[in-house]
């Protein structure tokens, strides 16, 4: 018996070329990398299975080439081209390492994955919505899938024109794969592996991905996962900022009198105070209310420093309009209103108001207006705006996710959002 | 990783952001607002609220 990685040379039996067997004992049939005939190496006397005279391949991995995968070193015995029945097309190489068996490559338009056979496959359920190594995953497609051409060694007697009924289940990056043909039943474990990778381990070349592959992680919601608890706690601090920012604020009225809305000139100045706001750099809101009924109310005017002058213009208006109609009472607006002022400097200040004000028929109202000076409000804006600094890059994220994964469901019959594109690949 | 330290980053820059606004008295949109006497009144059933 052949030691363990040691290789066989053997003459094909319809061209005469010379093959090599590398996993003896252990491959059941070759396909010459020459012409393509299947040859039988299951016994000591090699018999042909079946002739061809196959073109040249250009493999993505050539026969015999050894890489180093996952920590694991590797060589490349076989390779079989299939296709589905929807037109897409791919390879699968078969990988040998004596003291470990077999595994799969398969490539598919860019993509590549590393599968081996499940040898108990007592536990995998997936279509009954049983984890699998603790993955739940979600059936994407079944179509049945043709060999198209073989080159290279295999465990088992595989022909062209060979066709199984393969069912694809996902949770990225893994993917379980059932193969069925008669009685015969194979599950595959297959888990996304990036071309990088691929070409780092057997110094080949892949063509770039041109859509986001079956089982492909989907970086956006990878990421978001990392960020979402970092934006909790962001979110958090933001709210306990603002809470004790409320409430190191005075946020008291200053009382500053009425204000006669029924006057002889359009325009009537009144000025209150002066009153002292000591805080610097304080927001301060002039609040007014007033018993209006189906009534506008406009106060516009100026805040200004007695000692140096400068003056912050606000307007606040308010209106409120109540009524009937076929739907029952109505009412709209209220009865009081504020206007902010931010940024004020802490000094004596003086008030100074002039109010117009109309009813349904225009005419100005015969009623006062009380006036006042919330001073030192924190304002929340503030903190919805640092909320959404703080959450606009998740909701990119979740946007960038929910693209991927409806780009990625696009293809599949089984798509939770029922929407199917069938772009044709496997 | 790169990701992750930058998105620190900005959720830093939110909340020096939200105490510089509140320490400095900032509120952001507070112009005085536009409007003339002309414009005020009734809706006419836009935007009210029934009882």
């Amino acid at each position: 018996m052949a030691a363990p990685g040691s290789a066989k040379m053997i003459a094909c039996p319809a061209c005469g070329a010379s093959i090599t067997l590398r996993a003896i004992g252990q491959s059941v049939m070759i396909a010459c990398p020459s012409c393509g005939s299947h040859i039988d190496v299951s016994r000591p006397d090699i018999q042909l299975i079946q002739k061809y005279t196959l073109v040249t391949r250009n493999l993505h991995i050539p026969l015999g080439t050894r890489g180093t995968l996952r920590k694991q070193t590797f060589e490349v015995i076989g390779a079989l081209g299939r296709s589905s029945g929807a037109g897409g097309r791919w390879e699968e190489y078969l990988l040998f390492n004596p003291y470990l068996g077999f595994r799969w490559l398969v490539y598919d338009e860019g993509h590549w994955n590393l599968g081996q056979m499940i040898k108990d496959t007592s536990t995998v359920h997936p279509d009954v919505g049983v984890p699998y190594q603790g993955h739940r995953f979600r059936k994407f497609d079944m179509d049945k899938a043709v060999v198209d051409w073989v080159v290279g060694e295999f465990y088992w007697r595989v022909s062209t024109g060979e066709s199984v009924l393969a069912t694809d289940y996902i949770a990225p990056p893994l993917m379980l794969s059932c193969e069925k043909s008669g009685q015969e039943v194979t599950w595959t474990l297959l888990e996304y592996i990036e071309p990088a990778e691929v070409e780092a381990a057997f110094h080949n070349h892949s063509p770039a991905r041109s859509y986001l592959g079956i089982n492909q992680p989907n970086t956006a919601a990878q990421t978001l996962r990392s960020v979402r608890r970092l934006a909790l706690w962001a979110i958090v601090a933001a709210f306990l900022v603002q809470i004790v920012c409320a409430a190191l604020a005075k946020s008291t009225v200053i009382p500053l009198g009425t204000y006669n809305l029924k006057h002889k000139l359009s325009d009537e100045t009144q000025v209150y105070g002066p009153f002292s706001l000591p805080r610097a750099h304080s927001v301060d809101e002039v609040v007014a209310s007033g018993n209006i009924d189906n009534a506008w109310v406009e106060l516009q005017g100026t805040l200004t420093n007695t000692d140096t002058g400068q003056s912050y213009r606000f307007v606040n208006a308010f209106q409120y309009y109540h009524g009937y109609d076929s739907d029952g009472s109505w009412s709209e607006g209220s009865r009081n209103g504020g206007a902010l002022i931010p940024n004020v400097p802490a000094g004596t200040y003086t008030l100074l108001v002039d109010g117009t004000s109309g009813d349904n028929s225009g005419r100005p109202l015969d009623t006062s207006i009380q006036i006042g000076l919330r001073y030192d409000v924190v304002v929340w804006r503030n903190f919805w705006i640092a909320v959404l600094l703080i959450l606009s890059y998740p909701i990119y994220l979740a946007f960038r996710s929910g693209v991927a994964e409806r780009e990625r469901w696009s293809d599949s019959d089984y798509s939770p959002t029922g929407a199917n594109s069938q772009r044709v690949r496997r | 990783m790169m990701r992750q330290f930058a998105y620190v980053l900005v959720c830093g820059a939110a909340l020096l952001y939200l105490v510089g606004a509140n320490a400095r008295g900032y509120v952001p949109f507070a112009g005085p607002p536009t409007r003339y006497a002309s414009s005020y009144g009734h809706s006419g059933g836009g935007f009210f609220f029934h009882k």
